[in-house]
């Protein structure tokens, strides 16, 4: 025991994490903490997704590689790029091409959920934690601009980077409004059945603590505790909205099993006749079944965990649910 | 002591720095008033009470009016005042009506002049708070009601009214005379209005429009579809009009829509190609002269809404061209026509930015 308070100070103090956050790491990474601390210690790779909509990736690889960028694929999908923009002046944010709404700034991990979704033209589609739109418009991209997304997101300042997002992404069937998620009843939502669900919940963000150090110093499980209470209730809400056979894609960008499969397994508890279903491909890790003496069950072997060390991304946590 | 002393030949002393200064300024100033207001309160005091108790005395033909009210001490100033005029009497030293006698005077001991006097002041310096009160609630409640209305006031999400529609196909009409028909008898879209801070215009697929019709009771919707412009009240020669105002996403859609759907209307769209300076410049949020314009300038219309594309002939912005005058030598006569005045050496042209891509960076999200 002793022991082990003395490996976490000395690896807080080389990392410059609080200690908390150090035993957090220590337990939902049980084999390669350290492997895991020194991924995060490294800058994250740029990537962008191609907006299909508008050009093919082939293309504008060429063009950007003509400004001087390097693009080399990703692992899952084959429209997005990791970009390395060391020789060049041009800032990736700021190209004519971005302007022009041809790739959106996105990590690899956030990318994944509306992978998992499998959106299609046609679909009806609920996004219920929207802002700043970034699935919203690759949900567009899988659905053509056919169909129809219902994106909400509860403050209305946040709606802003929305609707200026969708509006650079050209997409053309979005209904967007601010509104709370878990107010949200199916009889206001009239004619809209909604076959797929995006819950990207709000979280702590330690998954993506590179581009946001302060994560680092989190001090204890308040925040956590605060919002896994919310994660749950969105999740309730999502799954009472969702019709026989519609699917509904849990994610969050944190490492901490509270926010995700305990989640999950605790929601599970209460609502029924919904089961979890492995990814069609065989993206990340599995999820935890059990972790610090609690059990979650071997469905949640089922949801998938990105990693930044084995996977070059942030991490990230997905569980496809579906109600039978 | 002794350290005092020293302090007082220091060099502090004699250069004391600007905030010592005048903080000593502020406590003489502030020792002068005290002083001046005991002096003036000790004699007003002496003024008030003693002027009319002599007054009083001297004039006894004031003591034997009858049948009058009593007036109570708060009551005094008001209706003396009042009464000034009929029952006052002219004070020789100051030559003015003196006001302050009461009728049926009660004779009063010093002490309670004193205090119907600071009564009398706590009553004015109360009407004045109060005053100052009921101002500043006003004011809160004005605040209030703006707040309140500008909650209440959320965007309301309808079709789009006929004259509005009138506005928008006048507009198109600039854009192609045939445009706005061709898309109406299509039914592919409905239009929609945004009506909140600003008035927004909404092109919305048909498939999604029912579905709008029925959130729109439920929910406060913001954006559907392609946000084709907005609406706004421009000032004209005689009166305020409501204008519609292309966005560059609508100009975006317009010319995608055109060159996909409508190959017919295609060459009537006036468009200019730029080259890489002005394309940066235009993304700049720059105007463009006609240097950097590389496709053919000669058939563009003046005052006409001008799609401009960059070497890959992709859309990047709308533009008006317009003229500039760069000199002041006369047209050659026998000549002179509209369009050749206009490319006249006095005249230059230039494509007025009226939206570009760049306003994602400058407005950020």
């Amino acid at each position: 025991m002793h022991d082990d308070t003395n490996k976490i100070l000395t690896l807080a103090e080389r990392f410059e994490y609080s200690p908390f956050m150090i035993r957090q790491i220590m337990k939902n990474f049980p084999n390669d903490h350290i492997a895991a601390l020194k991924a995060f210690a490294q800058p994250a790779p740029e990537t962008i997704r191609v907006n299909t909509l508008k050009i093919s990736p082939e293309e504008l690889k060429t063009r950007l590689e003509e400004k001087g960028f390097k693009l080399t694929p990703v692992e899952w999908l084959d429209y997005a790029f990791h970009v390395d923009s060391t020789h060049t002046h041009h800032t990736l944010g700021a190209t004519h091409e971005y302007l022009k709404g041809f790739y959106y700034l996105q990590s690899l991990g956030s990318m994944i959920p509306v992978h998992l979704l499998y959106p299609k033209p046609g679909d009806q589609i609920l996004d219920m934690c929207a802002a700043p739109g970034s699935k919203t418009t690759q949900i567009a991209q899988y659905m053509q601009n056919q169909g129809q997304i219902i994106a909400i997101d509860i403050k209305k300042s946040r709606i802003n980077s929305l609707i200026s997002n969708i509006r650079r992404m050209d997409v053309r069937n979005a209904i967007i409004f601010p509104f709370d998620a878990t107010q949200l009843y199916i009889q206001h939502l009239g004619k809209f059945r909604p076959n797929k669900i995006l819950l990207d919940a709000p979280c702590t963000g330690s998954g993506i603590l590179r581009h946001d150090p302060s994560i680092k110093r989190m001090k204890n499980d308040s925040k956590i505790h605060r919002l896994r209470q919310q994660q749950k209730k969105l999740l309730k809400a999502g799954l009472k909205l969702l019709p026989k056979g519609g699917t509904l894609v849990y994610s969050t960008c944190s490492f901490h099993y509270q926010e995700n499969e305990m989640v999950v397994a605790e929601v599970l508890k209460e609502v029924k006749n919904v089961e979890i279903i492995e990814p069609q491909e065989n993206i990340g890790l599995p999820g935890f079944s059990q972790i610090d003496d609690m059990e979650f069950g071997y469905n949640l072997l089922k949801s998938r965990r990105l990693t930044p060390h084995l996977h070059n991304c942030d991490a990230f946590f997905y569980c496809i649910l579906q109600k039978s | 002591m002794g350290k005092g002393k020293s302090v007082k030949g220091s060099a502090k002393e004699k250069h004391p720095s600007y905030h010592e200064r005048t903080q000593r300024k502020d406590v003489k100033k502030l020792r002068k008033k005290a002083s001046s207001r005991k002096y003036d309160s000790a004699q007003k005091t002496e003024n008030s009470i003693k002027k009319p108790q002599q007054e009083i005395e001297k004039s006894p033909k004031i003591r034997k009016v009858k049948g009058l009210p009593k007036i109570s001490p708060h009551q005094q100033g008001k209706q003396a005042h009042s009464h000034s005029r009929s029952f006052g009497y002219r004070d020789p030293k100051m030559g003015s009506v003196r006001a302050l006698i009461p009728v049926e005077v009660i004779p009063q001991s010093k002490k309670s002049q004193n205090k119907i006097r600071i009564q009398k002041a706590k009553t004015g310096k109360n009407q004045q708070r109060e005053q100052k009160s009921q101002k500043l609630q006003k004011t809160h409640q004005f605040q209030k009601s703006k707040k309140s209305k500008s909650k209440s006031q959320d965007i309301k999400f309808t079709t789009l009214n006929t004259t509005n529609v009138q506005i928008v196909k006048k507009y198109f009409e600039t854009i192609s005379p045939s445009l706005f028909d061709t898309m109406a008898r299509s039914g592919q879209f409905v239009l929609y209005q945004a009506e909140g801070e600003g008035y927004e215009i909404f092109l919305v697929p048909s498939e999604i429009s029912p579905l709008i019709k029925q959130l729109n009771k439920n929910f406060p919707l913001m954006y559907a579809g392609i946000p084709l412009g907005f609406m706004k009240r421009q000032q004209t020669r005689t009166r305020f009009e409501r204008q519609f105002f292309l966005s560059f996403e609508g100009g975006r859609f317009l010319w995608k829509y055109i060159q996909s759907y409508l190959p017919e209307i295609k060459n009537e769209l006036q468009s200019v190609i730029l080259d890489e300076d002005g394309e940066k410049a235009f993304f700049y949020g720059r105007n463009i002269e006609m240097d950097d314009v590389i496709s053919e300038t000669e058939k563009l219309v003046k005052k006409k809404i001008t799609f401009v594309l960059d070497q890959n002939k992709e859309y990047i912005g709308l533009a008006l061209l317009m003229v500039k005058q760069a000199g002041t030598e006369k047209p050659v006569l026998g000549i002179k026509t509209r369009d050749l005045y206009s490319r006249s050496p006095n005249f230059k042209l230039n494509l007025l930015n009226l939206s570009d891509g760049g306003k994602y960076l400058r407005k950020g999200s």
